[in-house]
């Protein structure tokens, strides 16, 4: 199998700095490949200057390919790193298209905007992908600076149909490194009663399992039971990661993201909302609201979509 | 272990894509470039003042000059697409000297255009308020310098900012803008024509054929001003010949949409030049053409007695197609420092590009501060800051123009002769074409020395036109001289021919 390639969508700010950060630390901890690319958006042809002038973006290109070249000297020796420049109406769509020329397992992108604040901000950018893209994109938190290599993999584990693929790259993922795993649920109702009929969750199955009357069952329990048959399937297919964690933590997002200890050493995995159309993702509002609040990376992946990029340069 | 490479995202050849324009695209754009009711707002009055009721002879005709420079800008276009257009070209033809000053002249004039759009956008403003809360007092505040001038720095930096972030504007704007702007000024055209049927023109003229006699007019000057003046008018334009990567075909979409956007432009520019003649008279009466009043903004006169309470149209036709042509026009000159910067013809600064926007950030604030500072001087020294703005800027364009043409000339000298087509296009064409507007800006020029030209404005004596068209020139020689001792190599060596300048894949 021939070398994994993640893609930095660099710019030379402190947010690409953040992303090239990130990706160097995946890079090490992944043995992948890294293409570092810049791309120089196309002006609209319905916006031509007045008077007439020519085109400024092989200036900016050639600028860009200097920028490249200095970040590529910051790349520490033994991590294989291309770089690229790339002409395109948006950026968006650029990294898009290079991402399939190169088949890319990931995109790397640094926050939207710029503060001092270390959080998530999705821009332009970032928004474009996440709705567009079938390959896996890594938002990089403002400020982010990694500390060494990646040491376990967090997955949150949603609710609804579909869970079983995130889990199942999740575990394969952590296995194929031989790192821990920890899996991460947020349960928002009180009840069983509460779960929807849409959900994967079998109040009635649980009951009868634990012999007790379908009111009796905690939705915790009843969570965490649905998450380990997830598991219990995924590592079947794809080995044992070095452990496994199950976290289920109850309230609003907000309060269950701060309830569960976060580290930089790991990256955490989200899924896609089922909503979207084939092949296009983006973020359930459940991974959303995460975001807001998380200032850990956060690997979104699109339905059917692995980190070695292979179904999506398949199909694409 | 690194390996670089560079290429389009979708495309091969030399990388910039979208091929997305198609002839009715291409003449939206070319429209949107000449912003015609901004144009004819600001020139129509100057004009009229030169050849009075010749005003339709000379907009037929001076488009020619402006043709057979258009056709060698496209084939210099075609040959070095580079950002630095007159600026490159002039060097690689002539050497660093001239392709610098000739990349003057065309900063030059787009900060004079900068400066007057943003008068015009503030003159329609105050206007437009004025007719939309009844109140006719506020249209007399763009009178009172100090507020004019504060309007002007909102309006230049909401510009600068719009440009120094790289928003652009988008099909849907390009299209809603060139729409409104022609149906308000078919409806002022034809509204002025219902009066001169009714009998209710200000000064009832009926148009003669002697209006479309370029011979008629009086003197050479005035023929040589009108010219000038008329390069303006069509200024812009030529964007659309040099369409060549974005048109759906390249061979024959940039000229067939050249020639179908000048159908439209004429048309229109006559129209509306025989309906405000026939309307007004070149009398020098209250609306009449001839009353230095008005005539350095036009419409702001004449829309109310022709099109009563709907002259607010006319206000936010013009107020919008000057406000985005604000914005259009700062790219240009930043592009320019950007290319200048480049190759070290200017400092290096100019070069930078912003790693957030993607734009020449520096080069961008450098042309808002000196267009703005350059508009509050001369709204201050002069009266009729507008029409000096518009005739300098006339002189300034026939200049780079005409250098851009003779660059043609001399850069295809050796392979012009191949055929009859490059004979034409790149030789005969620009040659004829630049020797005429080098000859305009000449006589232009001579003639602004008298304080009575133009406006009239004067100052020591001499005419506030040629003061201004000199100082720029001279204020050029100094920099380039200093520019020459601080970084004697782009004086050297001019641009070399391996400039990387379009990436391979």
């Amino acid at each position: 199998m021939s070398q994994i390639r993640y893609l930095v969508g660099y710019r030379p700010h402190e947010r690409g700095q953040d992303a090239l950060s990130l990706a160097i630390t995946l890079a090490q901890s992944f043995d992948v490949a890294l293409d570092l690319v810049f791309v120089v958006r196309e002006h609209s042809a319905f916006a031509p200057a007045y008077p007439p002038v020519g085109r400024e973006e092989p200036l900016i290109a050639a600028q860009a390919q200097e920028w490249l070249d200095e970040a590529v000297a910051t790349v520490p020796r033994g991590i294989e790193v291309a770089t690229h420049v790339r002409y395109a109406p948006s950026i968006a769509e650029g990294l898009m298209s290079t991402a399939d020329e190169l088949g890319s397992g990931l995109i790397v992108i640094g926050s939207g905007s710029s503060g001092v604040v270390r959080r998530h901000e999705l821009g332009a950018v970032a928004s474009t992908l996440l709705h567009q893209t079938s390959r896996p994109v890594c938002l990089v938190p403002r400020g982010y600076r990694a500390r060494g290599p990646i040491e376990h993999i967090d997955c949150a584990v949603g609710l609804r149909p579909g869970g079983q693929e995130l889990l199942d790259e999740a575990v394969e993922v952590a296995a194929r490194r031989d790192l821990p795993l920890r899996l991460i649920t947020i349960v928002d109702i009180d009840s069983v009663e509460d779960v929807p009929d849409d959900s994967p969750l079998d109040p009635a199955a649980a009951a009868s399992e634990s012999g007790r009357s379908e009111g009796e069952v905690e939705p915790v329990d009843l969570v965490r039971a649905h998450v380990e048959q997830l598991l219990d399937r995924a590592v079947e297919t794809h080995g044992q990661p070095a452990s496994t964690h199950i976290v289920v933590a109850r309230g609003g997002i907000r309060d269950a993201v701060a309830s569960v200890p976060w580290d930089d050493s790991s990256i955490l995995l989200v899924g896609a909302s089922r909503l979207a159309q084939p092949r296009r993702f983006f973020l359930g509002s459940t991974a959303h609201a995460m975001l807001r609040v998380l200032t850990v990376p956060v690997v979104a992946v699109p339905a059917g979509a692995h980190l070695d990029g292979s179904s999506a340069q398949e199909e694409s | 272990m690194s390996d670089t490479t560079a290429a389009p995202a979708q495309t091969g050849g030399k990388g910039l894509s979208t091929k997305s324009v198609g002839l009715v695209a291409a003449v939206f754009i070319g429209v949107s470039c000449i912003a015609p009711a901004y144009t004819l707002s600001g020139a129509l009055g100057p004009t009229a003042s030169e050849v009075g009721e010749h005003l339709p002879a000379i907009l037929l005709v001076g488009f020619i000059p402006m043709l057979l420079v258009a056709v060698g800008y496209r084939e210099l276009n075609k040959d070095m697409p580079d950002s630095g257009t007159t600026f490159t070209w002039g060097t690689r033809a002539f050497g660093p000297w001239v392709g610098w000053m000739g990349g003057w002249g065309l900063l030059a004039a787009t900060i004079l255009v900068l400066s007057n759009l943003a008068g015009i956008a503030v003159d329609f403003f105050y206007l437009f308020l004025s007719q939309a809360l009844g109140r006719p007092e506020l249209a007399e505040l763009s009178t009172n310098v100090v507020v004019n001038v504060l309007t002007c720095l909102v309006f230049m930096v909401i510009a600068c900012a719009i440009s120094y972030r790289g928003i652009e504007a988008t099909k849907m704007v390009q299209y809603v803008l060139v729409t409104f702007q022609v149906i308000v000024l078919v409806w002022f055209a034809v509204a002025a024509y219902m009066h001169l049927a009714n009998g209710t023109a200000f000064d009832a003229t009926p148009p003669k054929l002697e209006w479309f006699n370029p011979l008629g007019v009086g003197s050479f000057s005035a023929f040589a001003a009108g010219v000038s003046l008329s390069v303006f008018i069509y200024w812009g334009w030529d964007v659309v010949l040099t369409m060549n990567e974005e048109s759906t075909d390249a061979a024959t979409t940039p000229g067939k949409a050249a020639t179908a956007t000048i159908f439209v432009i004429v048309s229109l520019y006559l129209l509306v030049a025989t309906a405000t003649l026939a309307f007004a008279g070149v009398g020098d009466g209250e609306y009449g053409l001839g009353n230095e009043e008005i005539q350095e903004n036009i419409f702001a006169a004449l829309a109310g007695p022709v099109m009563g309470p709907f002259a607010i149209l006319v206000s936010i036709a013009v107020m919008a197609s000057s406000m985005a042509s604000l914005q259009s026009t700062f790219v240009s000159p930043a592009r320019t420092l950007l290319a200048m910067g480049h190759y070290g013809a200017l400092s290096k600064r100019f070069a930078s590009i912003t790693p957030r926007f993607q734009s020449p950030g520096y080069a961008t604030v450098v042309a808002a501060v000196i267009s703005f500072g350059f508009y509050a001087i001369m709204r201050v020294l002069s009266e009729a800051v507008l029409w000096d703005t518009i005739t300098a800027l006339g002189m300034m364009v026939c200049f780079y123009y005409g250098i851009t043409a003779l660059a043609c000339v001399w850069y295809f000298r050796r392979t012009s002769r191949s055929s009859v087509q490059t004979m034409l296009s790149q030789f005969v064409a620009p040659l004829i074409g630049g020797i005429l507007l080098i000859a305009f800006f000449v006589k232009t020029s001579i003639d602004s020395i008298d304080p009575a030209y133009g406006s009239g404005s004067e100052l020591f004596g001499i005419g506030l036109v040629f003061l201004l068209g000199a100082t720029i020139l001279v204020l050029g020689l100094v920099v380039m001289a200093v520019q020459s001792r601080r970084d004697p190599d782009f004086f050297r060596r001019g641009i070399p021919d391996e400039a990387p300048l379009v990436l391979d894949d």
